[in-house]
């Protein structure tokens, strides 16, 4: 598979107001060569890519195609090899530093769970000199969370809210979510990603998140990157995405000239066949049926085929 | 904003339970005990069904044995704090991995080494600081109940004497404790890098190595002294001097021991503690197993 890398200049701005038209995009996040090995395994190949301000970065991969680990080089979390700059500075060097600029949910469960809100509060003040404790206050009361309890006595849920309640309450550029709504009901998941757009995306802030319920974060993810066994597969924005794959139906009888254009994926439901193609002009494609939009699951699955066996 | 202090408080709130409590119940439960034995034998005495052997040992000699034998007794919750901070140093940097929560704290703009110097500061310092607080409230009762009862059968007590002694050994007190902590630290620092590094059972991880090296050393005919250092520093042997001082401070016979000897003696475990190249060495192993800590809580994936 080859590398497959669309990047969109982009503007940046202050958080809140629009960037300026021409401006060049501020990098929060620079890779040149960014690896990881653990002992004999390679985790992450060698990665180039930039994430200016004012994306909602999807990091898209199976178990173990090294989407966490690509974040915990990110947040600092593990070292890494190559040139890393988040925020300017080295996450493995100086991650407290990174820290004051980027938060991260890394899922719902590792707030302490001895702590009451109040303590937390008191130490996210003490500890984080970008935190806003009325914000946070606001909000906590907003969500009705008890504050005499225990967060271990919390429902998933409303840990979520508490934990948002206090990452949405930081000025930071950076948002970096790994599986942040794993075991979450439906509409806990819709409002946590909810909450993130309206309260805290702009267009001088960035969200990168990774997540296997590729189709709910789909519609609000401005880029997208797959990753494959710790390669970059696709590092594209989504207006991108929408321009070069296309999805149509293919009648039976029409497969023999639909393998003849750039067919990369075909999945039979019901009796139906959808190609997936791949740079062709949808005024070609329009002979066959409709051609609409690829959902990002079909993409990637598509991508992630071996050479020669997608179409096949 | 002060990270720093705020870490403390931090961990104290983590380990409230052990700190606060673990001190002040067993602070309680040897006053009760002490108490009911004293009352016990009171009303056995009252009723002509017992006695109290006292030594009738002149003047200031009983009334600072009254003081002495009253402040061992409230020593209890400070002796009880040197075990919980060794089951809590293991845990340290052990039980935020286990629980994930060190996601949640490395979210935050705060150095993996502040975090591993402000966690074995919080437990050391205020395990002993609560500890003895404890036990200073835990004399005052022993000693009133106590002399209470010898006033009644042994008029002859000076209380007042015993009084102003009890309370001056407690900066004597307060001395040995801090010598005894700067002896354990290196100890102590081996016990938080070990928790930070292992998967799984970091008391045993920690605490093993202490006790079966000298065992191995002294079956192989190795010279078992350099791996007792260790058990040495944390059972407080290594902090006297060797020519005899121990038993001038724990046996309670040696009339040395009463009056301005004590003193005396104290001052000599904090002069024996600065003139020895190993107490120097120890501090500077101890600050590097403390930095060692934080770097393996700064490398190792969560």
């Amino acid at each position: 598979m080859s590398l497959d890398t669309i990047t969109t200049p982009e503007t940046a701005a202050p958080p809140g107001e629009p960037p300026p038209a021409g401006a060049p995009a501020e990098m929060l996040v620079s890779a040149r060569g960014l690896a990881r090995s653990f002992g004999t395994k390679r985790a992450l190949q060698p990665l180039d890519f930039d994430i200016p301000a004012g994306r909602i970065v999807g990091v898209i991969g199976a178990n173990g195609a090294g989407k966490s680990t690509l974040l915990n080089c990110l947040l600092g979390l593990i070292p890494h090899e190559g040139t890393l700059a988040v925020m300017g500075h080295d996450p493995a060097t100086h991650r407290s530093a990174v820290m004051r600029d980027v938060c991260f949910i890394a899922d719902v469960a590792t707030l302490p769970r001895w702590a009451r809100i109040g303590e937390l509060l008191d130490w996210m003040e003490g500890l984080h000199p970008r935190f806003d404790r009325r914000r946070a206050e606001a909000r906590i009361n907003a969500a009705h969370l008890p504050r005499d309890r225990r967060i271990r006595t919390f429902s998933k849920g409303m840990v979520v809210q508490l934990h948002l309640a206090l990452v949405l309450s930081i000025d930071a550029r950076l948002l970096v979510l790994d599986e942040p709504t794993l075991g979450l009901d439906i509409v806990n998941r819709r409002g946590f990603y909810d909450a993130i757009i309206q309260e805290y995306f702009d267009p001088g802030r960035s969200v990168i998140v990774t997540t296997h319920q590729v189709d709910e974060i789909e519609p609000i993810l401005t880029h997208v990157m797959f990753i494959r066994d710790g390669q970059l597969m696709l590092d594209a924005s989504m207006d991108d995405i929408a321009r070069r794959f296309v999805a149509v139906d293919i009648p039976d009888a029409r497969r023999a000239e639909a393998n003849a254009l750039r067919l990369i994926y075909t999945r039979t439901v019901l009796g139906r066949t959808v190609g997936v193609f791949r740079d062709v002009p949808p005024e070609r494609l329009e002979t066959f049926g409709e051609p609409r939009r690829v959902g990002l699951a079909d993409l990637f699955v598509a991508l992630a085929q071996p050479d020669g066996a997608a179409a096949a | 904003m002060k990270p720093f202090l705020t870490l403390v408080r931090r961990d104290f709130a983590d380990h409230r339970g052990a700190l606060l409590w673990t001190p002040l119940v067993t602070a309680g439960v040897v006053a009760v005990l002490a108490l009911l034995g004293l009352g016990s034998s009171a009303s056995a005495i009252a009723n002509g069904n017992g006695t109290i052997s006292v030594e009738r040992s002149p003047g200031d000699d009983a009334a600072l044995a009254l003081a002495l034998s009253t402040q061992f007794t409230a020593l209890v919750p400070v002796m009880v704090a040197g075990l919980v901070v060794i089951f809590l140093l293991a845990g340290a940097l052990y039980e935020e991995r286990k629980d994930r929560s060190i996601l949640f704290w490395k979210s935050l703009p705060v150095g993996d080494h502040a975090t591993a110097a402000a966690r074995i500061l919080t437990i050391v310092a205020l395990g002993f600081a609560v500890a003895l607080a404890s036990a200073l409230v835990l004399h005052a009762v022993v000693f009133i109940a106590t002399a209470a009862v010898l006033n009644s059968i042994m008029p002859m007590l000076d209380v007042g004497k015993a009084a102003l002694l009890a309370v001056s050994l407690w900066p004597a007190a307060l001395v040995v404790v801090l010598v005894y902590v700067s002896w354990a630290l290196p100890v102590y620092g081996w016990l938080l890098l070990v928790g930070a590094s292992v998967l799984k059972a970091p008391l045993a991880a920690g605490l093993v190595p202490l006790i079966v090296l000298p065992l191995a050393a002294a079956l192989s005919r190795l010279p078992a002294e350099p791996f007792l250092a260790p058990l040495s520093r944390l059972g407080g042997v290594a902090m006297f001097p060797e020519e005899g001082s121990v038993d001038q401070l724990v046996n309670m016979e040696r009339a040395q021991m009463f009056g301005l000897d004590f003193v005396r003696e104290t001052m000599a475990l904090v002069v024996h503690a600065v003139t020895q190249p190993t107490w120097w060495i120890g501090l500077v192993v101890a600050g590097a197993l403390v930095w060692g800590a934080g770097e393996v809580r700064r490398r190792r994936a969560p």
